[in-house]
């Protein structure tokens, strides 16, 4: 844990911030490695308040935990001010992460849209980084608006990596835009051999529902689907009761999640 | 100290007499939590004591239930100044409390909440109240009108969870030490208590009944869990109920809370823990405005199957103990137990 008594959240420098996008920032904290690709942190600045936020680097590299926030409401928007230098209020980390050794030596499709992109990062950072024991890779990432598009950069040089495909869409025609336009399930149709892959989904819920609706349609097993959920953790040790869902705890439980344990658990996405 | 550190029962008994004049002596020496009635509404209620003789034993049960002394509704967990991220600073201390006049369903909730804030995570801020206490509860000698004990399993006299419990018999009572605590308790205010290793159990007076169990546990569980109530049933539910929170606020087991960062009127800043309640209609609501719940009869539901199922399968136990008191709260006409009783019934 990085902070040493359960409520009370260690004080963190941040070493570095990107921005993203124009509501989007990217926040490097030089903190160790001690945590696992899809779990979370709660996140605090003194008298704004806490906001669950997911990790979205990948401990494979530079040490560092990288937080990446969209301006939406109080405390996010207090984070959004704050710069290089200043300290954020960490707890964590929690939650049940991926388990990433039950996917390797599989093919693995990402798919995302948004900062949806942000969580699957840092699972796609830890494949990349340790390429051999996976099989092909495909990202599709979907958003709004050119304007939206989080970790473009990235995106480009994921595409470089060996075996594996990239590939980005935005909702809408846009000037200047002459890449592939449609939701991200519209990328769908050019993929071989889906339904030997594990899929990785995270996104807005409408996006989740029909993600997952059309792997299933297209043969991926329920054990194979894997999403993330957002809950507003007031605690994320289990016991505020905010994420509470049908018997789990998602911030102890989860936020990681198969197809196959939510229709068991009867959640519909 | 432990929690609870179970013992295998032993048995004094205490003079009525001898009671009064320990109450008094607690009164004077410790934290005393004790039920007193409020001459304005004639409630009993559960209140630190200031004079021994403000306490009744003489009531069906206390109007709130004793979570508040562990899990209070404004809780500080820590104090800061903003801007200054040196400042974070310890929050209340914690005072040794003895709780006297717990009713069996009422100790059978707190069995719960420690179990419930000691898996996973510690939580300390409840637990270090929890081990600094004492609970010295009073056994049901008749079943109320409003209570349902014995349908969930919780009462009207318990066997464990208790540190004394008291049961009444003809000028005093059997206490009966379920713990190392109770134990201490006993050796620290010997004077009071008078041997009675020789007494037999079923000497205990007849209890007087309500009419037997109200409904069976392990149906209504078997029903709820196999999502076999009708939806129907959770829609009129969900038309009557008025979101207020009472039932919840009420309950000796509800334990959801939020969390928020506040200026006192001092100017001083504190991160405090508040009551928080599934039947609030934002309590999963996040920012942006997306809800993963997606109407009032899902979250109907949620608390029926968060407490006769999920609190069952984690802790072998009922999460509902049958005190009744939201039944008597509710201003919907939102009737937990008759509900209860039509999902035993096939609702």
């Amino acid at each position: 844990m990085f902070n040493d008594q359960l409520y009370i959240p260690r004080q963190v420098l941040i070493d570095d911030v990107r921005e993203l996008t124009y509501d989007t920032r990217l926040f490097r904290l030089r903190l160790g490695n001690h945590y696992k690709p899809g779990q979370f942190v709660q996140v605090s600045v003194l008298g704004a308040g806490e906001v669950p936020v997911s990790i979205c680097s990948s401990p494979t590299r530079n040490g560092s935990l990288e937080l990446c926030v969209r301006k939406a409401g109080l405390v996010t928007s207090a984070i959004s001010a704050l710069g290089k230098g200043d300290c954020l209020g960490l707890r964590g980390p929690y939650g049940n992460g991926f388990s990433v050794d039950r996917f390797k030596g599989q093919p693995l499709l990402f798919v995302s849209g948004g900062i949806g992109l942000a969580p699957l990062r840092s699972l796609i950072g830890f494949v990349l980084d340790n390429r051999d024991d996976f099989g092909k890779v495909t990202i599709l990432y979907g958003a709004k608006t050119k304007q939206d598009i989080v970790f473009g950069d990235e995106l480009k040089q994921w595409a470089k990596a060996r075996d594996t495909d990239v590939a980005i869409t935005i909702d809408k025609p846009q000037e200047g835009w002459d890449g592939h336009t449609g939701v991200v399930t519209s990328l769908f149709g050019d993929l071989k051999n889906a339904s030997a892959c594990t899929a990785f989904v995270c996104g807005p819920p409408i996006m989740i529902h029909f993600a997952l609706t059309e792997l299933l349609v297209m043969g991926l097993k329920p054990n194979r689907i894997i999403t993330t959920l957002e809950r507003h953790m007031k605690c994320g040790v289990g016991k505020c009761g905010h994420c509470y869902l049908k018997g789990q705890y998602v911030c102890t439980h989860g936020p990681v999640f198969s197809y196959e344990q939510l229709d068991a658990m009867n959640v519909r996405l | 100290m432990a929690i609870r550190s179970k013992i295998e029962i032993k048995r004094y008994s205490i003079a009525k007499a001898n009671l009064v004049s320990l109450l008094a002596r607690l009164c004077r020496e410790k934290k005393l939590i004790a039920p007193v009635r409020n001459d304005a509404f004639g409630d009993v209620e559960f209140v630190p004591v200031a004079a021994a003789e403000d306490i009744t034993l003489d009531y069906e049960n206390t109007a709130n239930p004793p979570k508040e002394f562990f899990f209070p509704n404004f809780e500080c967990m820590f104090a800061f100044e903003p801007g200054n991220n040196e400042s974070i600073s310890a929050g209340d201390d914690t005072l040794p409390m003895v709780l006297v006049g717990l009713r069996s369903c009422d100790v059978k909730a707190i069995e719960l909440l420690d179990r419930f804030y000691e898996r996973d995570f510690e939580d300390n801020y409840y637990l270090d109240k929890r081990r600094q206490s004492v609970l010295i509860s009073v056994a049901c000698a008749k079943l109320h009108e409003q209570c349902f004990c014995t349908s969930t399993g919780t009462g009207p006299v318990l066997e464990s969870g208790f540190d004394i419990q008291l049961i009444e018999i003809i000028d005093g009572y059997i206490a009966e030490i379920g713990s190392t605590k109770g134990l201490e308790f006993v050796e620290e205010y010997q004077s009071f208590f008078a041997d009675a290793a020789g007494f037999d159990p079923h000497k205990f007076p007849p209890l007087v009944e309500n009419g037997g169990p109200r409904f069976d546990l392990k149906n209504v569980y078997n029903r709820l869990k196999a999502e076999k109530v009708e939806e129907s049933f959770w829609e009129d539910m969900a038309a009557r109920c008025q979101s207020c929170g009472l039932c919840l606020f009420m309950c000796p087991t509800c334990s959801c809370f939020t969390v928020t960062d506040k200026a006192l009127p001092s100017g001083q800043w504190r991160r405090a823990r508040q009551w928080d309640g599934c039947y609030f209609r934002g309590f999963t609501r996040m920012t942006g405005g997306s809800d993963p719940l997606r109407n009032n009869q899902e979250m109907m539901r949620r608390k029926y199957e968060h407490k006769l199922v999920q609190q069952i399968d984690e802790f072998g136990m009922s999460g509902c103990t049958g005190c009744g008191r939201c039944n008597l709260i509710c201003v919907g006409n939102v009737n937990w137990l008759e509900n209860i009783v039509k999902i035993d019934r096939g609702a």
